[in-house]
């Protein structure tokens, strides 16, 4: 052992000592090792221990869980709230730890900057009014849930009255407002080339 | 169901999931599983992890078959530094009980001593004394370090204990974890020489694994083979079940970082000794084969195309990193291909026919599929159910739909309308010939009405569909291959997203539909052939479980 690995005095040798060798390396192997690796400097004690990773794995699947909760919420509120307070509530979400939900949040991120763009279709007239709301359904459900939306609707759209009016409407989205018709590309190509 | 007895963990594993003395890995699942679904994840997160830790410290030892300390042999087994050390031992140590001293005789537990009594001279007097317990050993291990200040001590007095009470599980146990810790991979040859004089047997192979994956990684692979050959040739009479156990977990790492002639040796001892009919063998033995096959031929299917890169990247970190530290990875990765599907299907477009090509492809399919099933399991991802009749449905909503895209293809009614001119032609030659014969001699109409009866029978049924019929058919046929290629795709894209059922769940699902409705379907009853050999939709729907 190298001087520099020691404890730094001779109360903390015997704490660290009284401490390990109560302990039973039967069922408390993986502390007694962090412990002595504590003691000896070669960790520091800072570093997560297996006990600290589990209450940080834990923290991380409740965190996880209230994001989720909190994304949910915005997408239920986001037609009927202010495009400040989507922004606010999304801004203050952080998904660094949570690869898994990065993509919902950069959507609704996406989605909220260019609110305008909704606001101006919503208020344009002779729009199929059918597709405009299945594509807002689409583009702010989660997505599986958009997924079965976009689906049911496909297969019902070929053989509704407002056919015509539908594909202008989604090649009039393509055309006009490329930044809404990127995040539904196939789905909307899909509507346009039906005959 | 009631609430589980938590108060058991984290001692008594197998209690906690209330399984009897013989229970093997199928029943440990079928608990695991039952207790994930009350216990989930993401709203159950501290319970999630008990339950995580519990489970894997059971399948840990059921792989290498060792018994598992039942919870009568846990309360037997008490471990103190006090004089109860002397008279408690496991069952299964009965006969080391005489060995098993107190540290002390007489005197107060060491942990208590130490108020008192420097650590080197409690050092000496356990080194002095004759009969060591295994607490003994476990004391000096400990003491050592801060008095004979050298590093090396710690593990010199484990493994002097093991030798001495090679049964005893506590001593094992630390081994097992100090193995573990950030020993200088320089000093690992010489702690696993030692550990596997001392032990020479079978254990050997459980209590060391993990390290060898560590040292596989950081010491090279040529350092690895030679150590692990030396410590092998100090084993004697080992079971080969242990062995086998071993090789297929170090395969893992080896696959990507080995010499390509160990790893077919250490293949074929496995093809001869591992007991392939044991599912969870034959599972690993399938996955390691894939994987390996990957891995020879990786440039080819790589290709220079990105997205493959990054799958294949991850599949290397994921079998060479340590522990778990992969699944992070893994996961933001399946959920940005899940979020870019068009990215899947450029990556792996789809091809008609089944060439070599394709089936490495799927190779690098079923590891990823393999790697994903086991970060979802671990990582506790809520699943969708199996398919729903509602799937169904909506796959044979989704197919009918198809079908009407092929009734208005242009290319069909031309086709169609190509066959019905040529039997107006072949219809008209006929008329024309019968004309001119009987007008030339009248006798002869009954002939050669006859002769042009059987050539238009002749026409019908075998030269059209040999000429014609061929020529069209393929145009079509083409045809439906194309509009899968460049349209169909992206709409099973759509139905995956919405249903999140896997690529075989999905593809099964496919033909129970065509097969039943078969008489109401034309164009995509060739869909049978395309979807099972779709790669872009199989990796699409395997990223999608990952999705939120």
């Amino acid at each position: 052992m190298s001087p520099d690995r020691q404890p730094k005095s001779p109360q903390a040798v015997v704490r660290y000592l009284r401490t390990v060798l109560m302990r039973n390396p039967l069922t408390e192997a993986k502390d007694i090792v962090y412990r002595r690796e504590v003691a000896l400097g070669i960790r520091k004690r800072n570093e997560a221990d297996a006990a600290e990773a589990q209450q940080s794995d834990q923290e991380r699947l409740a965190q996880r869980n209230q994001i989720k909760e909190r994304l949910d919420r915005i997408r239920d509120e986001f037609w009927t709230t202010s495009p400040d307070e989507l922004f606010a509530a999304i801004s203050a979400i952080d998904v660094a730890r949570f690869p898994e939900l990065k993509l919902a949040h950069d959507r609704i991120s996406h989605m909220v900057s260019i609110h305008g763009q909704f606001e101006a279709i919503h208020g344009l007239k002779g729009k199929c009014m059918n597709f405009w709301n299945t594509l807002r359904r689409v583009l702010i459900s989660p997505p599986s849930q958009a997924g079965q939306v976009k689906t049911r609707y496909l297969q019902r759209f070929r053989h509704s009255d407002d056919f015509v009016r539908a594909q202008k409407t989604a090649r009039m989205i393509r055309k006009r407002h490329p930044l809404i018709y990127n995040l539904e590309t196939d789905w909307i190509d899909e509507i346009c080339k039906h005959r | 169901m009631t609430a589980p007895a938590w108060n058991l963990l984290p001692h008594q594993p197998q209690a906690f999931f209330e399984l009897s003395d013989e229970f093997d890995r199928k029943a440990l699942k079928r608990a695991y599983n039952r207790l994930l679904k009350k216990y989930k994840p993401e709203k159950h997160p501290a319970e999630f992890q008990k339950i995580r830790a519990a489970f894997e410290a059971l399948d840990d030892q059921l792989r290498y078959g060792r018994k598992i300390a039942a919870a009568s042999l846990l309360q037997a087994y008490e471990w103190s530094d006090g004089a109860a050390a002397t008279e408690a031992s496991a069952t299964t140590q009965a006969n080391e009980a005489n060995s098993r001293g107190a540290p002390s005789t007489n005197a107060a537990p060491l942990h208590e001593r130490l108020k008192s009594e420097s650590p080197a001279a409690l050092y000496r007097e356990l080194a002095e004394k004759p009969n060591k317990s295994p607490y003994d050993f476990f004391a000096l291990a400990l003491l050592s370090d801060p008095v004979t200040k050298k590093s090396t001590t710690f593990v010199r007095w484990l493994l002097s204990g093991l030798k001495d009470h090679p049964q005893d599980l506590g001593l094992q146990s630390l081994l097992r974890e100090y193995l573990q810790s950030r020993i200088p991979i320089k000093s690992l040859p010489s702690i696993l020489n030692t550990l596997s004089q001392v032990i020479g047997s079978d254990q050997f192979y459980f209590l060391t694994e993990r390290t060898w994956k560590r040292f596989i990684r950081e010491a090279g692979f040529e350092t690895f083979q030679q150590t692990l050959a030396s410590c092998e040739a100090n084993l004697k009479g080992f079971k080969n079940d242990h062995r086998v156990t071993f090789y297929m977990s170090i395969l893992r790492p080896a696959i990507w970082l080995g010499d390509q002639r160990w790893v077919q040796n250490v293949f074929t001892y496995l093809e001869n000794e591992a007991d392939l009919n044991h599912p969870a063998i034959e599972a690993e033995f399938m996955f390691l084969d894939a994987l390996r096959r990957h891995v020879s031929l990786r440039n080819v299917v790589l290709d220079g195309i990105p997205c493959r890169q990054a799958i294949d990247a991850e599949m290397y970190n994921y079998c060479c990193s340590p522990g778990t530290a992969a699944d992070s990875q893994i996961i933001a990765l399946q959920c940005q291909l899940a979020g870019n599907a068009r990215q899947l299907l450029d990556a792996f477009p789809f091809q008609r026919n089944h060439d070599e090509e394709l089936e490495t492809s799927f190779n690098m399919y079923t590891v990823w599929k393999i790697i994903g099933d086991e970060v979802i399991d671990r990582n506790g991802i809520e699943q969708p159910p199996a398919p729903t009749k509602d799937f169904k449905q909506q796959l044979y909503g989704l197919l009918k739909d198809l079908e009407g895209d092929w009734e208005n293809a242009s290319i069909r009614n031309v086709c169609g309308w190509i066959h019905v001119g040529a039997y107006f032609a072949v219809a008209l030659c006929v008329l024309i010939v019968l004309g001119i014969a009987t007008a030339a001699v009248p006798a002869s109409f009954p002939i050669v009405s006859g002769v042009c009866l059987g050539i238009g029978v002749l026409y019908h049924s075998y030269l059209h569909q040999r000429t014609l019929g061929r020529l069209t058919n393929n145009i079509l046929i083409n045809k439906i291959f194309n509009l899968y290629r460049l349209q169909w795709r992206t709409r099973f894209i759509q139905l995956l997203e919405g249903y999140q059922v896997g690529f075989h769940e999905l593809a099964y699902a496919l033909r129970d539909v065509i097969v039943t409705k078969q008489n109401r379907l034309e164009a995509s009853t060739f869909l049978i052939d395309c979807i099972p050999r779709d790669l872009g939709i199989a990796f699409f729907a395997e990223a999608v479980r990952f999705r939120h």
